[in-house]
């Protein structure tokens, strides 16, 4: 953990740390593309994608049975454990941003889609790659943001809970937006290319 | 070139970009432009890790799922029918019934159109309802119980507004039932006067349904028994349904593979991430605008035209129907509650009363054009245009809005159950 924080700190802020991000998101971008083309590279983004998702159930088995030991310590034995509580806080915070980085895989996330409905395919390519293009720049920004809040924390060295630094459950939060920054720019060349143009209708949203 | 990036982020929203970054476009540009530090929604987004009752939220989402695969809305139709089927109107109150229960459960609409919709629509054609009140009927009860306990969008307004969720459970008991009640009616008053038949009760049926929803009959008393009592918190409630529901699918009814399960994990965590990464982003844009003053320009706007509570309430009814004709409740609670909150509280409107008006408001908006999203779901599901079953709605609208009318003028509705009980 010591030896992961003092290599953040040494890494770059100011425009650099702008640059550098930017190229990781394009780089991963192009290499994703040039992925698909190869049949046997299918499958390490299967793997890729088979180790997003069991890390996610696992968070989430782990938040269902620490919570629900908690309930049971507390209503039966009247006691607790102390970094059960602040552990299913930042657990919180995981399956929000990795269940995100899912959502923007697939496509996935809560908007309001209006208007496309009423465009040409040619119309729709142009919307669908513009938004997708807006999404991945907006969250490269964030991740900057969230990625200079770890360096901060790097600095602070507080505890987060069993001896962990706050800043390494923070990490979550560039990284996924990262991948996030990267998927959408992913979708916006597939639709510039006229791919995935119209998915079906959002079944399983709120 | 500034002053072009919001309308431009406005229009992006309407093509569909998702909202979390058209919030995260706007509250980035809003901090640039103030020459305060981005790092600020980083913080605001690391406060999601900050707050107990958030955790109910992938809890809560886990189990509704997990009973929506499972055979759950079967048991609950059967069981429902059995109880109520040999009312007049009966299967459309079973219908009204059992959609408020399982979008309480599942706390997303949408699954309650795809889910029960699949398993009434036959069912009611087959007894002689006519096409037009059963596409309405489906579409419209998708957002029905959201008002009860667990709902999601409860949950999120309680941590907006922050007020306890046990209130808020209890809150919307009551106005969830008087809009239920007026449904029945007119499905009952339908039914007579297409002369439908009627079904006859059995004890045998009933005793049937029962053993074979066994384990899942205790599930709302766990939630409503645990919370109401005192005994549990929300987020315990939350553990224990998600528990229970896991155990009670997978090993009694084994509805539910083992191998499933890895996919039910993670299908429920991209609702929840969605939800959340809305949630974080717009925590940054709340701050921005209380800082701002925003809240307080807006009270002093208004102020100087509206002197009654009552006309507020007026216009914050039209209002949110606005809102709910254009955004999704998530988002709509996330964004426009933080902002309405301390104007209504300037009105004296008790912030419990003002979250239940809200969500009887936004559930609206699921079956409003042009972004009703429930109108989509069931135009792809039913296979019948959106704008015809925009019609088929019509007269649920108009009960809707009468039963949103008495909720906000009838502050008493929401608010007496939590003084007899005398919940905090």
């Amino acid at each position: 953990m010591d030896v992961a924080g003092a290599w953040l700190q040494r890494l770059p802020t100011g425009q650099a740390l702008w640059i550098g991000a930017a190229g990781i998101v394009l780089v991963s971008t192009l290499l994703r593309l040039w992925f698909e083309m190869r049949p046997s590279t299918r499958r390490l983004r299967a793997s890729v994608h088979a180790f997003e998702g069991t890390l996610l159930a696992l968070i989430l088995a782990a938040m269902i049975a620490l919570s629900f030991l908690q309930v049971l310590l507390r209503n039966f034995f009247d006691t607790s454990l102390l970094w059960i509580d602040p552990l299913l806080r930042h657990l919180v915070l995981w399956v929000g941003l990795l269940g995100a980085a899912l959502a923007s895989r697939s496509g996935r996330h809560i908007n309001v889609d209006a208007l496309s409905r009423l465009l040409s395919d040619a119309g729709l390519r142009i919307a669908r790659a513009g938004t997708n293009l807006l999404a991945a720049v907006v969250t490269l920004l964030l991740a900057l943001a969230c990625f200079r809040l770890v360096r901060d924390e790097v600095d602070f060295a507080r505890d987060a809970f069993l001896g962990l630094p706050v800043w390494s459950v923070q990490i979550v939060m560039p990284l996924a937006l990262l991948m996030m920054s990267s998927r959408f720019l992913g979708h916006a060349v597939d639709a510039s290319r006229g791919r995935g143009l119209r998915p079906p209708p959002p079944e399983v949203r709120g | 070139m500034s002053w072009l990036l919001l309308p431009l982020l406005v229009l992006a929203a309407f093509f569909g970009a998702p909202l979390f970054s058209i919030i995260a476009g706007a509250t980035l540009f809003a901090f640039a432009s103030q020459d305060i530090d981005t790092v600020s929604v980083a913080i605001e987004m690391y406060r999601m890790a900050e707050a107990p009752m958030l955790i109910a939220i992938p809890l809560f989402t886990f189990a509704g799922y997990l009973l929506s695969e499972g055979g759950a809305p079967r048991r609950l139709l059967r069981l429902s029918r059995a109880l109520l089927g040999w009312m007049p109107g009966g299967l459309a109150v079973v219908s009204l019934v059992a959609c408020a229960i399982f979008t309480a459960f599942t706390g997303a609409s949408g699954v309650t159109v795809i889910a029960m919709g699949g398993l009434l629509l036959p069912a009611l054609l087959a007894e002689k309802y006519s096409e037009r009140f059963t596409f309405g009927l489906l579409t419209t009860s998708g957002s029905l119980g959201l008002l009860f306990p667990p709902s999601l969008p409860i949950i999120l307004v309680a941590y907006v507004a922050s007020v306890s969720v046990d209130q808020l459970f209890v809150a919307g008991i009551v106005p969830g039932t008087v809009l239920l009640l007026l449904l029945g009616t007119y499905a009952v008053q339908v039914a007579r006067r297409d002369h439908l038949p009627r079904q006859r009760f059995s004890w045998r049926e009933l005793a049937g349904a029962a053993r074979a929803a066994a384990w899942e009959i205790p599930l709302p008393f766990v939630v409503l028994g645990g919370i109401y009592s005192g005994k549990v918190t929300v987020t315990e409630a939350a553990s224990l349904t998600a528990m229970y529901a896991l155990l009670a699918e997978t090993l009694v009814y084994r509805d539910i593979r083992f191998g499933d399960l890895r996919r039910l994990f993670t299908e429920s965590m991209v609702l929840v991430g969605g939800i959340l990464i809305i949630l974080g982003t717009a925590l940054g844009l709340t701050n921005y605008l209380i800082d701002a003053e925003v809240p307080n320009s807006i009270f002093e706007w208004i102020q100087k035209w509206i002197g009654s509570r009552f006309v507020f309430l007026v216009l914050l009814n039209v209002f949110l129907l606005i809102v709910g004709c254009m955004m999704d409740i998530f988002s709509a609670i996330l964004v426009v509650m933080p902002l309405i909150l301390p104007v209504a509280k300037a009105y004296e409107v008790n912030p419990v009363h003002l979250g239940i008006i809200f969500l009887a408001n936004l559930e609206i908006g699921y079956f409003t054009p042009p972004v009703g999203l429930n109108l989509f779901i069931g135009s792809f599901r039913f296979g019948k245009p959106v704008m015809e079953l925009a019609r088929a709605s019509l007269p649920f609208l108009g009960l809707y809005i009468l039963a949103l009318l008495l909720i906000t003028y009838v502050p008493a509705l929401s608010l007496w159950l939590i003084h007899s009980f005398g919940v905090r």
